[in-house]
C-alpha cells in the first residue's frame, strides 16, 4: 500500500470519527465527497497535473484540525488592521477558515445582497446556495474532494440579479494558531444578471506555527454579471496553502482574476474555468515572488464551451534563492466554441543558479475558427536596460529593482483600484528589496 | 578632462581599439569620425565601462581619476554621460522614477540632498522645454514605444537633466531625419557650457552642420589616424575616407 492510500484514511477519518460536528451542513454532499475522496486519493506526482508538486508530502505532517472555531473574546479591529489605505472598503473576516461572528457584514446587507457564513446560508438562504456548494468543474481532483468533505465553514457573498456591490469587499481569511493547523474553508461567490462586484482577498497568517490552508471557491456568474477578484496570498514560509477556485460563466459576462503571491512555503493555485455562455471573458493573472526554499505552483484550466468567448492568462514569476515554480495551463476549445481568442503566457525571471521554474503552457482546440496562442519565458534581468540605467549614475542594486519592479509591472497595472494598486505594488516593492515579512500592521496577541 | 594614453581593448579575444591617444579640455567639443567597424563605439563603451570590452593596455585619465577604476554608476555620477545609439526600452520603469532615481543618486553621491518629488517635476519641465521634449513622453515608460527621433530626443533630455561634464554623443544622427536632427542639435548646443565637454563620435559630416566641432578626429582600425579642425568635416563629406587612410600609409 503507497503512503498516500494510508494518508488519506487519516484524513478521511477526521469525517468518519466526527460526524456529529458536521451536521450543520448538507451530509448527503459530504458522503458523496467521502466516496470520491476515497477512490481518487491524494493525487501523486504521476498525475500530470500535479508533476512538480508533492501533495502528499504537504499532508503528511501532523496538524490539529477544528472542529469547531476558537472562541475568541477580540476586537478584530485591535488586532488586525489593513494596510491598504483609503480603499473605502468594507471588510468581513474569516479566522482559521470560520467567518468571524462579530463581521459587521453578516446576512441581508441591502438591495437583497447577502454576506456571511456559509454554515448560516445553508440554514438561511438554502434557495440561493444549496446548488452551488459543489462544482462539477473539480470533481476528479482528491484534494477538492477532501475539501468538500472536511469544509467547516467559509464565506458566502450573493448579489441579486441587476445590483451591484457598492463598495469593494474585502475578505481577510486569517490563521491564528498556537499549534500547527489544517484549516478546510469552503466559499461561494454568486453574482446575478447585470450584477457585479469588487472583492479583495488576502490571506494572511499571523501565527509562526505551520498552516495547511486549503480554500475552495465557487464562483458563479450569470448573464452580464462582472467581477473583479484580487487575491493576495502572504502566509509564513511554513505554511502552504492549497487554494481552488472553480468559475462558472454564463453569457456576455465578465471576471479578472489576479494572484499576488508574495509568501509561502508552498502555494497551490488550482483555477478551474468553464465558459459556457458566449460573449464572456475570463482574465486570469498571476504574480508570484519567492526566495528561499518557497514553492509556487500555479494551475489553470479553461474550458471553452460556447463561442465568442476570450480568455487571457499571464503569470509572472521572480524567482531567487533555491526557490521553485511550476505554471500548467491549459486551455480547452469544444467544438462549439467558435471564434473563441484564447491566450497563455507565463514569464519567468531567475534571479540565482538555483532557482528552478517548469512551465508548461497547453492547447486543446476542437474548433477549426480560433485564435489561440500560449507561450512561456524564463529569462534573467536584461543586461542591456541594466546597463542604461547605471550608465546614468543608478546602482547596480537599485537598478535591479527596478527592472524587477518593471518585471512584475504588467501584472500589477491590471489591478482595478488605483490605491489598492499603490498599496500592491509598495507591499511588491518591499518584498522585492526582501523588506517583508508580513503586512507591517497586523500585531496579534494570541492566546485561545 | 579626459586623456587617452595607448589605448587598447578587446572584445572576446578581438583587439578593437590598438593604441588610441585622445585628449580633450572643458568647454571643447570634439568629433570623431570614421568608417563603420573603425572603433568609434567600442571607444564608448570603453569610456562609459562596458564589461564585455577588456581594456588590455593603456591608461584612461578624467579629472585627475583614474577612469578605469570606476564603475559604470560611478562613472556617470562622476558626469560621464553617454547618448545611446540605440536607447533601450524598459518597459514598466517610469521616466520619472528611472530619471528622479539617476539624479537622487548623483546628488547623494556629489553630498547634496536628494530633490522632492515637487521640486523635481519642476525641474524636469524645465528641462523639458529646454530640449523641446514633449510632456507626453514622460508619463511614459523609459523608451517604450517611442520613436526613433523621439528615443534620440530622450538621450538629450537626460543629459539636460543630468547634466554631465563630458558627454559622449554615439551616433545620435542615425535614424533622424533632418528636422528631427535639428531639434536634437539645438538641444545640444543649448546644453555646452564653458566647463563641459562633448565628443560627438558620427559616421556623417551632417550633424556637425549643426554641433560646430573645434576639433575632428578620423578613427580608423582602431587609432586615430588624423586630427584637424573643424573644415575637415567637409573635406570628408566630399572626397571619404580613402585619401586619409592612404596619407597615413596604413
Amino acid at each position: 500500500m503507497e503512503k498516500s492510500d494510508n494518508l488519506k484514511y487519516i484524513y478521511a477519518d477526521i469525517y468518519r470519527k466526527n460526524k456529529s460536528f458536521f451536521e450543520n451542513s448538507s451530509l448527503s454532499l459530504r458522503e458523496q465527497a467521502l466516496e470520491n475522496f476515497l477512490q481518487l486519493g491524494f493525487p501523486n506526482k504521476k498525475n500530470e497535473k500535479y508533476k512538480y508538486f508533492d501533495v502528499g508530502n504537504l499532508f503528511n505532517k501532523k496538524y490539529d484540525f477544528l472542529l469547531k472555531p476558537y472562541v475568541l473574546n477580540l476586537n478584530i479591529d485591535d488586532v488586525f488592521r489593513c494596510d491598504v489605505p483609503k480603499l473605502n472598503l468594507q471588510d468581513i473576516v474569516t479566522i482559521n477558515g470560520y467567518f468571524f461572528h462579530e463581521n459587521k457584514l453578516n446576512g441581508f446587507i441591502g438591495d437583497g445582497i447577502w454576506i456571511g457564513s456559509l454554515v448560516n446560508a445553508i440554514k438561511e438562504i438554502p434557495e440561493i446556495v444549496s446548488d452551488k456548494i459543489n462544482s462539477t468543474l473539480d470533481k476528479d481532483d482528491g484534494v477538492s474532494q477532501l475539501n468538500k468533505l472536511l469544509f467547516k465553514d467559509g464565506f458566502v457573498i450573493y448579489i441579486p440579479d441587476n445590483k451591484s456591490l457598492s463598495f469593494p469587499l474585502q475578505v481577510i481569511n486569517l490563521l491564528l494558531a498556537n499549534n500547527d493547523l489544517f484549516v478546510c474553508q469552503r466559499n461561494i461567490i454568486i453574482v446575478g444578471k447585470n450584477a457585479s462586484a469588487n472583492i479583495v482577498l488576502c490571506n494572511h497568517s499571523l501565527s509562526a506555527v505551520s498552516f495547511l490552508n486549503n480554500i475552495s471557491t465557487q464562483i458563479y456568474l450569470a448573464d452580464n454579471a462582472s467581477l473583479h477578484l484580487t487575491e493576495l496570498q502572504n502566509i509564513n514560509n511554513n505554511s502552504a496553502q492549497f487554494e481552488i477556485l472553480n468559475i462558472h460563466q454564463e453569457a456576455n459576462s465578465t471576471v479578472n482574476t489576479s494572484f499576488f503571491t508574495l509568501h509561502g512555503g508552498n502555494i497551490r493555485n488550482n483555477v478551474n474555468i468553464k465558459l459556457s455562455g458566449e460573449n464572456s471573458t475570463n482574465n486570469t493573472n498571476g504574480l508570484f515572488l519567492t526566495d528561499g526554499t518557497e514553492h509556487v505552483d500555479n494551475y489553470v484550466y479553461i474550458e471553452h464551451s460556447a463561442p465568442y468567448c476570450s480568455s487571457n492568462q499571464l503569470f509572472k514569476g521572480i524567482l531567487d534563492n533555491s526557490s521553485t515554480a511550476a505554471f500548467n495551463g491549459k486551455i480547452l476549445v469544444r467544438r462549439d466554441a467558435q471564434k473563441t481568442n484564447a491566450f497563455q503566457k507565463n514569464n519567468n525571471l531567475l534571479l540565482s543558479n538555483e532557482a528552478k521554474v517548469n512551465s508548461k503552457p497547453q492547447l486543446e482546440i476542437y474548433a477549426d475558427d480560433v485564435k489561440c496562442s500560449h507561450g512561456a519565458t524564463i529569462g534573467q534581468l536584461d543586461e542591456e536596460a541594466m546597463f542604461y540605467m547605471r550608465s546614468r549614475g543608478i546602482g547596480f542594486e537599485e537598478a535591479r529593482y527596478l527592472l524587477m519592479f518593471a518585471f512584475a509591472y504588467e501584472v500589477t497595472e491590471k489591478i482595478p483600484l488605483e490605491n489598492l494598486k499603490f498599496r500592491l505594488e509598495e507591499m511588491i516593492n518591499k518584498r522585492l528589496r526582501k523588506e517583508l515579512t508580513r503586512c507591517h500592521n497586523c500585531q496579534i496577541v494570541f492566546s485561545s | 578632462m579626459l586623456k587617452i594614453k595607448n589605448l587598447h581593448a578587446s572584445i572576446n579575444g578581438k583587439e578593437i581599439i590598438k593604441g588610441l591617444n585622445f585628449e580633450i579640455k572643458s568647454g571643447e567639443v570634439h568629433a570623431i569620425m570614421g568608417p563603420n567597424g573603425s572603433g568609434k563605439s567600442t571607444l564608448a563603451g570603453v569610456l562609459t565601462g562596458r564589461d564585455f570590452i577588456q581594456v588590455t593596455q593603456g591608461e584612461i585619465t578624467y579629472l585627475n581619476k583614474n577612469l578605469l577604476e570606476l564603475t559604470p554608476e560611478e562613472r556617470a555620477r562622476e558626469g560621464v554621460f553617454l547618448s545611446f545609439q540605440y536607447p533601450v526600452e524598459i518597459p514598466g520603469v517610469s521616466m520619472i522614477n528611472f530619471l528622479r532615481t539617476a539624479i537622487n543618486e548623483i546628488r547623494k553621491h556629489r553630498g547634496i540632498d536628494p530633490l522632492s518629488a515637487g521640486d523635481f517635476l519642476k525641474f524636469m519641465r524645465q528641462k523639458q522645454e529646454l530640449v523641446g521634449m514633449d510632456g507626453k513622453l514622460t508619463g511614459r515608460s523609459v523608451n517604450e514605444g517611442f520613436s526613433g527621433g523621439e528615443k534620440k530626443k530622450n538621450e538629450i533630455f537626460q543629459m539636460a537633466i543630468l547634466e554631465p561634464k563630458l558627454a559622449i554623443l554615439d551616433e545620435t544622427d542615425s535614424g533622424l531625419d533632418i528636422d528631427a536632427l535639428r531639434l536634437v542639435a539645438n538641444g545640444v548646443n543649448k546644453l555646452k557650457t564653458k566647463d563641459n565637454a562633448i565628443i560627438v563620435i558620427t559616421h556623417y559630416q551632417r550633424l556637425l552642420d549643426y554641433i560646430i566641432p573645434d576639433i575632428i578626429h578620423v578613427m580608423y582600425d582602431g587609432r586615430i589616424i588624423k586630427t584637424a579642425g573643424k573644415e575637415l568635416a567637409l573635406e570628408l563629406e566630399e572626397k571619404g575616407y580613402d585619401w586619409i587612410i592612404k596619407e597615413a600609409n596604413l
